[in-house]
């Protein structure tokens, strides 16, 4: 009896499980049923029962489902507690991967990919280089292409508080500078149109983190005056915290109404005609472009308007004028070694998620194995296969999730690490305010639980081929899952390759940079920082102040020399053109020469050589003979023939010029560094007495009879006395100056020894249950060898040979993967090779060495093997 | 009152992890529990007891033999006659699912005696 088409038609529809176990059954129910019925109407009864019947089996299938996974969780539960050490080993390398991976990538989103949190920030284009506030006024004025056009000037304010003095970042912003920024205040308002006037009194915005910091968050503060050096400033809003500015070096807390700047700031900018003379450059500009212009036509707009206010015969600059403010906000000179350096982090991050994902996956392939005779039972005692799989889905998941939710904790720990350091440019990653990135740590969690899940679930799908309960019973060997795990341990020796491979560049990158000698003591010195302009000292009282200074120091018996410089060691430029007189082939040498102003003692202090001549003193004033010194290799530049130019003449005025200033050389001093790693640079020296006040020497370079951190109590001490309320900025012993800039290579060279560690200790493990498998299951073959009496050495190779191929081929990928990647570490080697014999060498005897540590157990194992225990165990 | 059942020295599921059990499977086990009988006299067998109230349709009735198939709470009993063509496979309770249809009727006994209380039932004569 064959059953009629509409019966067969919905015994399809019930789940394929079933119709698989008891089709025929079901098949031959329902004809007996149909038949039973007899009549039109009681057969469309039945076909109705039919699907309600298909609908419940459905349903019911999933019921029992719901029920066990109860049970399996309380099974997997179980089984964590049997093996502890497997659980924690998963979980903990999993944290591991995932905090620190989206810790990394997080660093790099608010970096490289999102560095300002401003709305359509890629349509937000800044100019290339500075401009006057009549300049400013017009283009406001008169643009096209942009809107928002605003302008602003970094400055450094002192902010009284309780009588003590509070030295902050901030900007002098036009009106709108917010609007243009896309912020909205916390509290009160923030600066508009209407307060950029000079009619009005100076108002300004306080950041959440300077009101947080110095106001401990007082609601007092939104319409409260303050002091702002020494100025009277109204308070009107707050702006958030993650608002930094318009760049990642430089983050104000302090916004002040443009129109006010100048009558605030004390120095360069107080001069009469700041705002008013088109000479006077000090803005930034910057604006939104319209929809369809593109930073070309802004440039174009730009001159139009510019030129417009100059004399007819002025030669237009058609140097792009506006450029995108997302990559200068990285630094112009640092966007691309800072981009480089955070690829290399998020490479360095993404090795060490593979990582994690090939050694919890080797983890899990291992328990498989471990567990065939325990899922063998469960087969034996009738849990199907769908059981076994949410078994194994539970436990996978179980571990997946632990380890993402540690991570999250990880990730946290590992931005508070990454916070003590800086990346280039000195842009220090605690002043960024980071937080870890909620979508960044899901997409990372969710890889190392969809890796938990893949490779937890081996064992059932290995079994896919075959019936589950016969596979687990009979114990067969997956001679594919031992593949799979040697293939996952050979890219965990590639990836350790790789990863020692970074350390060491990074190390002897460092290295090398610590013990150049960069032609000034470093060790017993220290940079004290002071701005008397805050305090409104005039330059007068300023020189005063120095002299002062330097007679108290004098007495101290803990210093030994001591003395005042416009720039430091290292950072700062102040670029002249040299001209030698007498010497016209000499004009192009003497161009773009490296200046510094600095007061007696200055050599002495940081211990310059002098090779000629004699060093400033205090007569060296105005009115006296204009003096200069150069350092060796500007005096070979600019008089090549000559061996000793003391006494020569040299002038940094305008080729040409119809006033040449002519300093007569005094001295000559050995050459000194101003980059780490980088040539040594002419310079040339000049006397604070001889220059404008503008360039008057604000750091205090002070050499100490010992130890450098000590005296700096002593130096602070020795100001304080000749003037309580002089601003002290800083004071820092010279070797954490001198080691700021590679703060960068630590944070990399601290990563990579990290990440490298961890995956030589994964690797190892992972090599190690590779080989002892392989020789757990061989026993009965190297039992029946040893019988056959084979010589130890043959025993080894046959262990030897389970290791040493993902060994071979991970160092081989390894060392091309590392030779690939060596270009992004170029730019952090001061001209040192990235690829080396000898760093090659190393990495190879690293890989081996803890090769032979992973293979050297279960290769005694084996040796020890008796011929009888192992055929009998068979 | 329902402990683990220890099956050859491995843990199974609680009896109470099954309970309460659906109508359909209640119906099955105690249609197992007179004799031994394959998918279609079950079937038989529960609509004339419960005077047709309780129907089960072939999907119900074989994907509930299964399941306790797979959780071993029945079993497939070997056919004698091989040489017949009766392909119909019977089935029988195994000794966990005897138990928990001792629990199952345990449980409803309870809830008749919570309702008896509570006045919902007529007490027993």
């Amino acid at each position: 009896m064959r059953p009629p088409l509409i019966a067969r038609l919905i015994a399809r529809a019930y789940p394929p499980a079933l119709r698989r176990s008891h089709g025929a059954d079901i098949a031959e129910t329902l004809t007996v049923r149909w038949h039973e019925r007899r009549g039109f109407r009681a057969r469309v009864q039945f076909a109705g029962e039919l699907i309600a019947d298909v609908v419940s089996t459905w349903r019911q299938t999933r019921v029992p489902l719901m029920r066990n996974v109860t049970s399996d969780v309380r099974d997997a539960i179980r089984l964590f507690r049997r093996g502890p050490l497997f659980a924690a080993g998963a979980v903990v390398t999993l944290a591991l991967g995932v905090g620190t991976t989206s810790a990394i990538l997080s660093l790099a989103d608010a970096t490289v990919l999102r560095p300002l949190p401003i709305p359509e920030a890629d349509r937000v284009v800044q100019t290339t280089f500075s401009f006057s506030h009549p300049d400013f006024r017009d283009l406001s004025a008169g643009h096209r292409t942009l809107t928002d056009l605003s302008a602003w000037s970094n400055a450094q304010f002192a902010l009284e508080r309780r009588g003590e003095t509070v030295q902050v970042l901030g900007a002098g912003v036009s009106g709108r500078y917010f609007a243009l920024t896309g912020q909205t205040a916390i509290a009160g308002r923030l600066l508009q149109d209407e307060d950029d006037t000079a009619a009005g009194s100076a108002r300004a915005v306080i950041s959440e983190r300077l009101w947080t910091r110095v106001y401990r968050r007082d609601p007092e503060m939104v319409g409260a005056t303050v002091l702002v050096n020494r100025r009277p400033v109204t308070i009107v809003g707050i702006s958030p915290a993650v608002f930094r500015g318009t760049s990642l070096q430089f983050a104000p807390e302090l916004f002040v109404t443009l129109a006010h700047l100048a009558d605030l700031s004390p120095g360069f900018l107080s001069r009469p005609g700041t705002m008013t003379n088109r000479g006077t450059v000090f803005l930034t500009l910057a604006g939104r472009l319209k929809p369809g212009t593109e930073a070309d036509q802004a440039s174009d707009d730009a001159r139009r308007i510019y030129y417009a206010a100059r004399p007819p015969d002025a030669k237009p600059d058609m140097s792009a004028w506006f450029a995108p403010m997302l990559p200068m906000a990285m630094g112009t000179r640092t966007a691309a070694d800072l981009r480089r350096f955070v690829t290399l982090l998020v490479c360095a991050g993404g090795l060490a998620m593979l990582l994690t994902c090939a050694t919890v996956a080797n983890l899990l392939l291992v328990r498989a194995d471990r567990r065939r005779h325990e899922l063998g039972v469960r087969a034996a005692l009738g849990a199907g296969r769908a059981r076994l799989s949410r078994l194994l889905l539970v436990e996978s998941l179980g571990i997946g999730a632990a380890g993402a939710l540690a991570g999250v904790a990880v990730a946290y720990g590992t931005l508070q690490l990454l916070g003590a350091y800086a990346l280039p440019g000195q842009i220090a990653i605690g002043d960024l305010g980071l937080t870890v990135n909620t979508q960044l740590l899901l997409a990372t969690g969710a890889l190392g639980v969809v890796t938990a899940l893949i490779f937890g679930l081996a064992p059932i799908r290995h079994a896919r081929h075959a019936e589950a309960s016969v596979v687990f019973r009979s114990g067969l060997r997956f001679t594919s899952r031992g593949r799979l795990r040697a293939a996952l341990v050979g890219v965990q020796v590639a990836l350790c390759v790789v990863l020692l491979g970074g350390s060491l560049a990074f190390g002897r990158a460092m290295a090398h940079a610590l013990a150049l000698d960069l032609g000034f003591n470093v060790r017993e010195t220290t940079i004290t920082t002071i701005n008397p302009s805050l305090a409104r000292y005039t330059p007068e009282r300023g020189a005063e102040l120095r002299r002062n200074t330097l007679d108290a120091l004098k007495t101290r018996p803990g210093v030994r020399a001591a003395g005042w410089s416009l720039l430091r060691p290292l950072s700062g430029a102040f670029i002249l053109q040299a001209i030698a007189e007498g010497e016209p082939a000499a004009e192009k040498a003497g161009r773009d020469v490296q200046a510094n102003v600095v007061t007696d003692g200055y050599f002495e202090a940081l211990q310059i050589p002098l090779a000629r001549g004699r060093a400033f003193t205090r007569e060296d004033l105005q009115g006296s003979m204009r003096v200069a010194i150069v350092s060796a290799s500007l005096a070979k530049r600019l008089w090549p023939s000559t061996p000793d130019p003391v006494g020569r003449r040299v002038s940094t005025e305008d080729a040409g010029s119809s006033d040449m200033k002519w300093s007569t050389v005094i001295g000559v001093t050995d050459d000194i560094h101003r980059q780490v790693g980088g040539p040594p640079v002419p310079m040339i020296y000049l006397p604070d007495g001889q220059v404008p006040a503008a360039f008057s020497p604000d750091y205090l370079m002070v050499r100490s009879a010992g130890p450098a951190d000590p005296t700096i109590a002593e130096i602070r001490a020795t100001l304080r006395s000749l003037d309580p309320n002089v601003p002290i900025t800083a004071s820092v012993p010279m070797s954490r100056h001198v080691a700021a800039p590679l703060m960068a290579h630590r944070l990399g060279l601290t990563l990579f020894v990290l990440f490298a560690g961890l995956a030589m200790l994964l690797t190892v493990f992972g090599l190690y249950a590779v080989v002892a498998s392989a020789v757990s299951q061989q026993t009965r073959e190297i039992g029946i060898r040893v019988a056959l009496g084979a010589e130890a050495g043959r025993v080894l190779a046959l262990v030897a040979r389970q290791g040493l191929w993902p060994v071979a081929i991970g160092l081989a990928a390894g060392l091309a993967a590392f030779a690939l990647g060596a270009r992004l570490i170029d730019s952090f080697m001061f001209s040192l090779p990235v690829v080396s014999a000898g760093a090659l060498l190393v990495v190879c005897g690293v890989v081996a060495a803890g090769a032979f540590l992973a293979m050297f157990v279960p290769a005694r194992r084996a040796l020890a093997v008796d011929p009888t225990v192992a055929l009998r165990a068979e | 009152m329902y402990q683990s059942l220890i099956y050859h020295g491995v843990t199974m599921p609680a009896t109470d992890a099954y309970l309460p059990l659906s109508p359909a499977v209640f119906h099955i086990l105690l249609a197992l529990a007179e004799a031994d009988s394959h998918g279609y006299a079950i079937m038989r067998d529960v609509e004339e007891r419960t005077g047709g109230l309780v129907r089960i349709g072939p999907g119900m009735l074989y994907g509930s033999i299964k399941w306790l198939a797979d959780d071993r709470l029945i079993e497939e009993v070997p056919s004698k006659r091989r040489d017949s063509d009766d392909r119909r496979r019977s089935y029988r309770l195994t000794a966990s699912g005897r138990a928990l249809l001792k629990a199952e009727a345990a449980r409803m006994e309870s809830a008749v005696a919570l309702a008896r209380t509570r006045r919902v039932l007529p007490k027993k004569a």
